[in-house]
Order: C-alpha cells, then structure tokens, then sequence
C-alpha cells in the first residue's frame, strides 16, 4: 500500500492529469447514453415467454397498445364524436401507428331489415348531427358487448382510440417519440377551434404511453435527485469537517466516478433503465463513503501536527486495508444481483459494483495526489470536545448495559419476526406511475370502466378455418370470461360467429369449412383481422383484458388459465353424429349435452347469474330431446313458403305447387321424419310436374337448409323463452344475453361434434372411422401478462438466493480480515437484525416484496458491512493500544464511530432523496434503504461491541491481553526512566 | 390606353385557351369513359391475385358478366371453399351478395361502398365505377408525350367517398392507363394500373389491373382472359334468382 502512496504521491501531476483526460473522454461517453423504459425488455432475452411475445408482437402487428381515452358528459355528442373522428383519421395517417380502432372507424355487422350489413360503424366517419340520430347511435351502441368496455364505457362518459404501434427493432425510441407525436398531433386538433369544448378531457393509457412516462420519470428523476444528492451532500460532509476540503475532495471522487461509470455504459451501449436511473444517485451516496474515512483519518493525523505530504501517505497505509475490503463487500452486495433473471437487476448491480470499484480507484489515486498539496482547516476543538463528550457518554452508557441492549435486541428480533409472515408478495406495476400523472388517470379508468389494460392472450396455431378450431375458441372465449378480473375475449371466432349471428341469428360457428370461409370472405381485408389472424390463417390471436397490473392475481389469472389450457386437448376429432349409432351414439350425445351445460353456465355467469346443474341439465335436455310436433309442422310450412315466394327461390312457383309441397313436407315430419334434400327433390319433382331434376335438386338444397332451420329454431325456443324470464337481465344486455344462451342451446341442432382424440379412440372400432376427422390444434398464454407472471416467479428465488451467497462471502471475508470465525460471524449480526427490520416494516407497513424492495437485503449487507469492518478493525487496534475495554470503545466511538454517522447519514439521506423521485415503487426503495443504512449504523455502534464485550471472542481477548501487555511495557518504561535520571 | 389592350390581349388568350382546355379535359374524360363503355356486354374470367405487403399471395378467379354500365354479376370459380359466392349490382344502391353456404342472397347496404370488395383493395365503388364522367368533373392539367393527366373532383352531390383522382389516359386510344386516388385531405391513398392492353373484337381492353393500397402496401392484380364482347346477355341473368345458379 505504502509503495502505491509513494508513487502517487511522486506522480501527482501525471496522476491528475491522467485522470482528467479520462473523465472527459468518459463524459463524451456518457452523454450518448439512451433510455429503456420497456419494461417487457427487463427479462432475458433468451426467454422463450418473450421470445413468444416478441414474435406475437411481430407477426400481429405490434403488441404495443396505447389507448387515447376521451371523457365528456356524454361521448354521444356531435362534438366528441367529431373529435373522436379526427382523432381516428389523424393517427390512420401516422405510419408508426399499424392500426386504430375507435367508434368512428371500427367495423359493424348490423342487422338490416334485408339482410347485413358489413361497413363501419359510422360510415366515412359520417357523425349523426340530430339529437334523435345520436341517441339511437348510443343505445345500439352500448347494446353491442363488443364496443361495451373496450370502445366505450358502460356509462357513455368515456370512448377510447385504440393505437396498435407498429414493431419496429428500435422499440423503445419509436415508443416514445410516436407517444410525442401523438401528443403533439391531439393537442394540434384540440386546440383547433372547432374541437375545443370544456368538459372534454384526453388521456392516454397502455404500454407505450407507459413507457413514455416512464422515460420522462428517469430524466425526471436524474434531473432532480442528482443536484438533491449533491446538495446533501455537501451539507453533511460539511457538518461532518467544518471545512471545503473535506466538502470538495470526496464529492469530487463521487462525481468523477459517476462520469466514469455512465461513460462505460456509452461505451458498451448500455442504457438507462428505470433502476439503473438512479444508479447515479446510489453512487453519489455510496462512493462518498471511502472518502469520508481517508479525510476524517486525514485530518486526525493533520491535528496531530503532521506535514500534509506524510499525512496522505500515512493516511494510505493505515485505512488503505480496510477500504479495500469494504469496497470488496460492497461490491459483492451489489454483484451479487448479477445471479438475478431481470436485465434491470443485472445491469443496476453490476454497474454500481463497478461504479464503487472506480470511486475507489479515484479515491486511492485522486486524493492522496491532491492531500499532498496541503489543505488547509480548523482545528474546531470545542466541536471535537463536545463530540468526544458525547461518544464517551455512549461508550460508558454500552460498556454498562450491555445486557440490556442485548435483551432489547432480542425483543425486537421477535417482534420483526411476527412481521415476516404479512410480508404481502406482490407488485402492483401502475406504482411506477407518478400519482396524478395522465398514464395513471388513464389506467384507473381503463380499470374501472374498460375492464382493465393488460392484454391476456392465447396463441392458436393450427388451421384456423377449420370449423372444429373456431368452436374451440370460442370455448376459450367462454371459459376466460369467467376467469376473476378477466373479461372481454375476442378472437376471430367471437367475431365469425357474431357475423352468423347477424346474418342468421344463430350465435354459433358454422358447421362447415364453406360456412366459415363465406362469412370470413366478407372481412378478411379489415384490419381487425390482420390483428387477429396470421401466417395464411395458421395462427390466430385470443385476446382479453386483465383487470389488474397486481402480481398477485396477476399469477392467479395466468395460472387459471394455464391450468384450464393444459386441459384442453391438443388432438381433436369432429364426429358426426349422423354417421353414428347405438351405445356410441348414447354416449356422444350425453358428451354433447355436458358440454352444453357447461356452456350455458359460462355464458349465465357472464351475466351474474349462478344457475344449478340440474336445472341446466334439464333445459338441455328438453332441447335435445324435443320431438316434432304442430307447432313444427307450422313453423316449417311458414319458412318454406316465405322462401319460395322470395326473388331468390331457385325455381318460381305459384302458390298451389307451394301448398302441395308443404304438404307432402307435413306429412314426413308428422310421421317424426325430417326430409333431406333428396327426398325434398323427389318432393319437388312429384309435386311439380315437369321439373327438371337439376333444377329440383338445386331448389331441394336450399329447402333443406330452410327446413333444417325452422325446426331446429322450434327446437330451442320453449327453452330460451324460459331462461329469458328466469333470468332478468337489464335491458341493454337483452339481446346479447338471447344472442349467448340461444347460440348454446343451438348445439343441439348441430350434427358435428369436437372430441378429444383419446376419448374418440375409446368410444371407437376401426369400422366407425369414417365417421370422424381428425384435427390437430396447439396453443399457449403469451402477452405480457406471463410476461410479467415469469418475472413475479423468478424474483423470490433469486433475491434469496442473492442474499444468501452475499452473507456467506461476507463472513467468509470477515473471518479472514479478523482471522477469527467467530469475529466474522458474530460481526454480520447487526447487518442480519438489520435486513430483518427491513422486512418487518415492510410486513407491518403492507409495502409489497417486488423487484426493487427485493434487492435492499443484498444492497444492505454490501453497505451496511463496512460499517462492522471499520468498527471492529478499529475496536481492535484501539484495545490493543491498553487493553482498556471501555476507554478502547469510546476511542473507537470518537473515531471510526463519528465517520459511520457521517457515513450513514449522506449514504441513508441520499436515499433519503429518493422520496423525491417520481414513481412511487422508488420512493419505497429508498425509504427503506435509507432506513437500512440508520439502523445499521446504529446497531453496528450499539450492539456490536455489547455483544463483544458480552462473548468476548477470542481474537477481542487477545487484542485485550495484547493491549495489557503494551500497556505494562509502556507502564515499566515510565518507571523505568525517572529512575534512570 | 396601350397598357389597356395589352390586358385586353392577355384576357382574351387567357379566356380562349382557357376554354379549349376545359373542353378538351371534359372530351377527354367523355371519350375515355365511351372506350370503357363501349361494348354492350362483356363475359371474361378474371384471376384476382392478392398480395400482402410481405409477398404472401392468395388467388381466386372469377367469372364476370357486365351488361350495360350498370348491370354486372361475379361469380367466384375458386377457391373450393368459396367457390359460387356471387355478387351482383343492379344499380349504385342495389347490390346483392350470394353466401352459398347458407343458400340465402343478402343485400348489402350501399353505405359499404367504400369497404373493399372480397379481401380485394378494391372497394364496392371502385368496382362499380364505369363511368368517371358521371362522377367527377374533370380539369386536364398535364399532358405527356403519350398521355393526358385528368385531375378529377366530384360534381356537386356525386356519391363518392374519393375528395381528388387523378387519371392517366393514353392519347392513343383513351384507354385510362392508370388512376391515383386520393381522399378529401387529399392523402395518396390507392393506385390503378392498367397495362396489357388488347384490342378484343374491335374493342380496345387493359387486361391487367393492379390496385395498390398505399398505406398497407396490400395489391391486388386483375388477369382477364376468355374475353368476350356483346354476347347479348338477357337481363334476368342478373337477377337473384341467377345469383344462386352454380356456374
């Protein structure tokens, strides 16, 4: 160490010089680095969760979702309605916007009194202008459940512009300055004279804009916290010295270590992320603290008279030792969040570790090169009596009741372990939200009026045309519903069988490929679709929405729907049901009445309603067991005779070939025989002389259709009619709530049934095998959603684990620095009482364990170590001074006592600034770091050495006997030499 | 005084040449709409060719049958799964739309007019537009070596959801060669071209079509081929009934 001090010390100018030109090479460095405020990025990359999400994000064009939400008396207004338009069209032309849906642009299936009508909802953006026109838009509007909660609230106070952000590599950037540029463009047409009315308000919610203020939060935070650090700084070191030197020299190490550090970001291209934000202010606070101990030892041989030069170098040798091992535990501390799965952990431990490398590099370099100028400073003796007052007082007051501070700390280990148990785990992500900021006005509504905005999604792979598929997500859509806090699932299949719906009243998928391929002709343009559907129509999107950024029932959600997904079977075989009979057939159709029931309770649960089994077992089968009768024969002869009249009947007929048809068709189906399209042409042709069979066959096939209808449409109406007044339901809802009940009862006029493949293989011989189709299908939960559920399940594991591997190294370190076990395990004692009152105010106080409250343990063993390091060296070297137990203590407590209190007090102050930042899961952070940073300090001065005194370990009574020895040999030397004169 | 006729001398000019333009840009539009117009009926298959912005490709075909400007019934040939479904306009607010799934012909509102037509960038009125003349007012604002550039903006109380056109027609034979579309902030939005052009039974046709969808970058290329020109279609060919009837 000596060797080192003497070539700084003779190379001061070179050394100065050298570390001049660095800093400003670095500081070039340091201002290209940029910011990540994503935090889907915080995982590894190598995840195949993001790597699904990512490649989710790709093919579906963007899985970034930024909401503008408008909130007015009443959205159903000319003027909102208006703006909502221009809004739409304004970001329709912004190429980093891959798609908007808002009321003015989203696609409508309307009933029309002849037929449907596929087109915008508001056609050309064209807003109704009479009151009349506006109100009939706003009931339609909020009856239709797919607007419902993800286009407008239920209570017409709230629509939202839906922004899909194009991916795009460099997301991040694009992020932020789109979520500029989309600021900038609505504040351009608000302010434009036409668009302004005072009760409408924007906000913007969603992942991107999420990122934006986040971004604006790190600069935010390092705008303010930097210069509110530096300032504490300055006042502690001040009060601690009494004088500039003592202010400047260490605040210079901090600065220029900082500089150092965010250079190598910029050099390897690392960037800010909203941890490593503050790390400049961690550094500011840590960094200080060899310094603080190098000037304070300093001054103390300056006022012993000693020349500046020999100061420093002595300085050096002495304190030399121990600041390298307490940079060494801090940086384990801080390293060791090296082993945690979040890039942001990684990046801020890492980074910091080599930040307090470098400051200790500078502090060993730069100061000893300038103390050797000189400096100079009072000697402030009244102050260093006064304080010399107090430590002995403290010292006294710890060698005499030390018992009694032993028993004290016992009590408040066990009242800290009461609180262990509350400790809540869970991390509400909104918390990164500044209170009051537009994102978080924006997400609490999104809670409470759109369901919420985080994006559950299932991935389908498999041929999505494929009628067996869609029925199974909408089995998906159904289930997911009744999933806590999730709701409004949407997939092609919902949108598929609401165009059926529309066009058929009949709430189902088609039961053929041509049935599904005709309705998804008519929007496979759309860009809902291409939102929905991907890779040729090979992979397809199921998207809810997630009522909560809580992890807590984060993971309960993502876990349902894991376990509901790993029920679902991967092989599928349709079997028709017309193509089996006997017990086979039995038992396919109890299959086929189970899966209705459960259906029909989903969809009932949908509305609030909690039905029994047994009375959905026996509507199901009434329905499935309805026989033909009168009524039938009726319904049937009125549609077969309303079709034939239409323009469109294949063959034009007068009303006598009509009734005679209709008879003929009567007295089948009073004999319980439904006619299929050859026997309806044979129908045709005897009742029609002269037909040609062609013409018979082409008009028997849409008969069929039209019979196979009317009856089944008989079949379901006694039922439906009773599960409309059995359950109330308010009147907006009325016909969604007929659409979802009757499209469930409708299967049983369905002849195609999904099964599992293994429950085929047992219900089945080889001989029935052309009775079914085989249809394979995979799937899985992507999105953020198990994004941040992977995130939540990594967290405990490697916190606890981080934490322990740091203890460990520590005792090791310490029993060697001491060369006693004993030393080095009894020394971790206040750090361990430490982290556990940590943990207890977090239980008692319902602060949650997430990624930032985490990581305090790890970080307070790295800081608060030094403190034992310092304490115990110096304990040692003073008792071996006289082997006085107590002198030795207050000698100490004067000392190395008063740096720790200086110490504990910039460090915990300038985490203490962290109260200032914005987001408040940092605030947290540094409140209970800073709380950390207090209590070990005054454990490290109060129980430590009680405990010492109270075990006396060996390595404490050597350094006593050594102490008594020296003190007799200095005592014999004073007998000795008045003699001698 | 002499000031006085050289502003006479330019009003005059102005006036005259001014004229001869606006003439020549209505003749035109009127000749180019007449060669469009020009047989009495048309039956062709047509192979529609859609091209996502990734290179992905899907392809249909389908049998047209236009008579007059007005009438027109497509007929899709293929794909299997969509194969019959049909389409027919009677007038600018009468069209129908044949799902042979569900055996039943709908109606479609004619406020779809500007959705696009079957996954095509076409929309429903650029399918049904025969006619710019009716439509738009045009102003010849370029003329090329081989080409008249006609900008075209709706008459007063013309139903079209375009705010500006610009059309391209070749000087030899007024066949428009290509249409720009833009919207009425005046943003780019489509472009048609029409190369191949042919002269089938004295008819002159462009018997490739590509419509580009600027934003999306999605295209759509028309191939007719087995053209065939005043086949003296009866007019219950379009009719619902029709509709229905496999091809």
């Amino acid at each position: 160490m000596l060797k080192i001090a003497d070539f700084v010390i003779r190379n001061r100018f070179g050394v100065i010089a050298f570390i001049v030109v660095t800093t400003l090479l670095l500081g070039w460095q340091a201002m290209k680095v940029d910011l990540n405020a994503d935090f889907s990025t915080y995982l590894r990359k190598d995840d195949p969760l993001v790597q699904q999400y990512n490649r989710v994000g790709e093919i579906f064009g963007g899985n970034s979702i930024g909401i503008a939400l408008i909130t007015a008396d009443d959205v159903f207004s000319k003027e909102s309605l208006s703006l909502v338009a221009r809004l739409t069209e304004a970001y329709e032309k912004m190429p980093e916007i891959a798609y908007v849906t808002s009321l003015t642009n989203v696609i409508d299936f309307r009933k029309t009194p002849w037929g449907l009508e596929v087109g915008k909802l508001l056609n050309g953006g064209d807003i109704p202008q009479s009151p009349q026109e506006l109100a009939q838009l706003k009931s339609y509007v909020l009856s239709k459940d797919r607007y419902v909660e993800n286009l407008v609230s239920e209570d017409a106070k709230a629509t939202a512009i839906v922004l899909r952000f194009a991916s795009t590599k460099n997301k991040v950037l694009s992020h932020f300055t789109t979520s500029l540029k989309i600021k900038q463009i609505t504040d351009s047409i608000i302010q434009s004279k036409d668009g302004s009315r005072n009760d409408l308000k924007i906000y913007f919610g969603g992942m991107p804009f999420l990122i934006f203020n986040m971004t604006t939060l790190i600069t935010h935070n390092m705008e303010v916290l930097v210069p509110l650090m530096v300032l504490i700084l300055v006042v502690i070191l001040y009060l601690g010295f009494r004088t500039w030197a003592g202010v400047v020299l260490p605040l210079l190490v901090v600065i220029i270590s900082v500089v150092w550090v965010v250079g190598f970001m910029g050099f390897f291209n690392l960037k800010f992320d909203l941890l490593t934000g503050i790390m400049p202010v961690v550094l500011l606070a840590l960094g200080s603290a060899d310094g603080i101990h190098l000037m304070k030892r300093y001054f103390e041989r300056r006022r012993g008279g000693e020349p500046a030069r020999d100061a420093a170098r002595f300085v050096y040798q002495e304190m030399g030792t121990p600041i390298l091992l307490t940079t060494i535990t801090t940086m384990v501390g801080f390293a060791s969040l090296a082993i945690s799965d979040f890039t942001v952990i990684r990046q801020f431990g890492l980074l910091t570790a080599l930040g307090v490398l470098l400051a200790l590099v500078i502090t060993l370099t730069l100061l000893p090169a300038l103390l050797s100028f000189g400096i100079r400073f009072h000697l402030g003796k009244a102050k260093v009596a006064s304080r010399a007052w107090l430590t002995d007082k403290l010292g006294s007051f710890i060698y005499n009741k030390k018992v009694a501070i032993l028993l004290g700390s016992l009590l408040i280990i066990f009242v800290s372990l009461l609180a262990i148990p509350k400790i809540v785990k869970d991390v509400d992500w909104t918390l990164c939200l500044a209170k009051g900021s537009s994102p978080y006005h924006a997400e609490m509504m999104l809670r409470e009026k759109f369901g919420g905005s985080l994006p559950i999604q299932i991935l389908i792979d498999g041929d999505i045309k494929e009628p067996a598929v869609l029925k199974m997500m909408r089995v998906m859509e159904r289930r997911l519903e009744t999933i806590p806090l999730v709701s409004k699932s949407e997939s092609i299949a919902g949108i598929i069988a609401e165009m059926n719906y529309v066009m058929n009243d009949r709430y189902v998928i088609p039961e053929t490929r041509q049935g599904v391929s005709n309705l998804w002709f008519l929007i496979e343009s759309e860009d809902m679709i291409r939102q929905m559907v991907a890779r040729g129509e090979k992979e397809a999107l199921l998207q809810a929405k997630l009522d909560t950024w809580h992890t807590s029932s984060l993971v309960a959600a993502v876990d349902s729907i894991n376990i509901f997904l790993a029920n679902l079977p991967k092989d599928m075989v349709v079997v028709d049901l017309s193509g089996v009979s006997g017990a086979v057939r039995d038992k396919l159709k109890k299959l086929q009445a189970q899966r209705m029931v459960e259906n029909l309770r989903w969809d009932l649960q949908k509305y609030g309603f909690q039905p029994s089994s047994e009375k959905l077992q026996q509507m199901v089968s009434q329905v499935l067991n309805s026989k033909v009768n009168t009524q039938t024969v009726r319904r049937v002869q009125e549609a077969v005779t309303a079709y034939l009249q239409t323009p469109e009947a294949e063959i034009a007929l007068s009303d006598i070939y009509v009734r005679r048809i209709n008879r003929d068709i009567e007295s089948r189906l009073l004999k319980q025989q439904i006619p299929d399209k050859k026997e309806l042409s044979r129908i045709i042709q005897r009742q029609v002389p002269g037909t040609r069979a062609k013409d018979a066959d082409w008009l028997a096939e849409s008969l069929a259709e039209v019979v196979r209808v009317a009856i089944g449409e008989n079949r379901v109406a006694p039922v439906l009619a009773n599960l409309e007044k059995k359950y109330e339901v308010a009147p907006l809802k009325k016909e969604n709530f007929r659409r979802d009940i009757k499209g469930d009862l409708w299967a049983a006029n369905e002849n195609l049934l999904v099964i599992d493949a293994l429950q085929a293989k047992k219900l089945f011989t080889t001989t029935d095998f052309r009775a079914y189709n085989e249809v394979s299908w995979q799937f899985m939960q992507t999105g953020l959603a198990p994004v941040l559920n992977r995130m939540e399940e990594e967290l405990t594991p490697t916190q606890t684990e981080s934490l322990f591997a740091t203890l460990i190294i520590v005792i090791i370190l310490l029993s060697l620095i001491f060369r006693s076990p004993a030393g080095g395990l009894l020394s971790v004692i206040p750090i361990s009482i430490t982290i556990l009152i940590n943990f207890a105010v977090m239980g008692y106080t319902g602060i949650g364990l997430d990624s930032f409250t985490a990581m305090i343990a790890s970080i307070a063993i790295g800081l608060g170590i030094d403190y034992a390091i310092h304490f115990v060296s110096r304990f040692r070297d003073e008792l071996k001074i006289d082997g006085d137990e107590l002198a030795a203590l207050q000698r100490t407590l004067g000392t190395t006592g008063i740096s720790i209190v200086i110490n504990a007090l910039s460090v915990g102050l300038g985490f203490l600034a962290l109260l200032a930042a914005g987001g408040q899961h940092i605030r947290r952070f540094g409140g209970l770091t800073a709380l950390t940073m207090i209590v070990s300090a005054i454990l490290t001065l109060v129980l430590l050495p009680s405990i010492f005194l109270w075990i006396k370990p060996r390595f404490f009574k050597n350094a006593v006997r050594q102490g008594q020895q020296a003190a007799e040999r200095r005592d014999a030397e004073v007998v000795v030499v008045p003699s001698g004169k | 005084m002499r000031k006085f006729k050289y502003f006479m001398l330019v009003l005059i000019i102005l006036v005259l040449f001014g004229n001869v333009s606006a003439q020549s840009a209505d003749e035109i539009l009127s000749k180019a709409d007449s060669v469009m117009n020009a047989p009495s009926d048309m039956v062709a298959v047509e192979k529609m060719i859609l091209i996502d912005k990734d290179g992905s490709r899907k392809v249909r075909e389908v049998k047209i049958y236009q008579k007059g400007s007005e009438k027109r019934l497509i007929r899709f040939l293929s794909p299997a799964d969509v194969r019959s479904v049909g389409f027919l306009r009677l007038a600018a607010d009468r069209l129908y739309l044949y799902l042979p799934a569900f055996r039943r012909v709908r109606r479609i509102a004619s406020s779809v007019k500007n959705e696009n037509f079957m996954g095509t960038d076409f929309s429903y009125e650029d399918m049904s537009q025969s006619e710019y003349g009716k439509d738009y007012k045009p102003k010849l604002i370029k003329k090329t070596e081989n080409q008249f550039v006609l900008e075209l903006t709706p008459r007063a109380g013309a139903d079209v959801s375009y705010g500006k056109l610009l059309a391209y027609i070749d000087k030899s034979d007024y066949v428009v060669r290509k249409v720009e579309f833009f919207d009425t902030d005046g943003n780019q939005v489509k472009i048609l071209t029409i190369d191949n052009v042919k002269k089938i039974d004295g008819y002159r046709i462009g018997t490739e079509m590509e419509m580009k969808t600027v934003k999306n970058g999605h295209r759509t290329l028309l191939k007719l081929s087995k053209i065939q020109f005043d086949q003296r279609l009866k007019d219950n060919i379009f009719s619902e009934r029709n509709l229905k009837r496999p091809e």
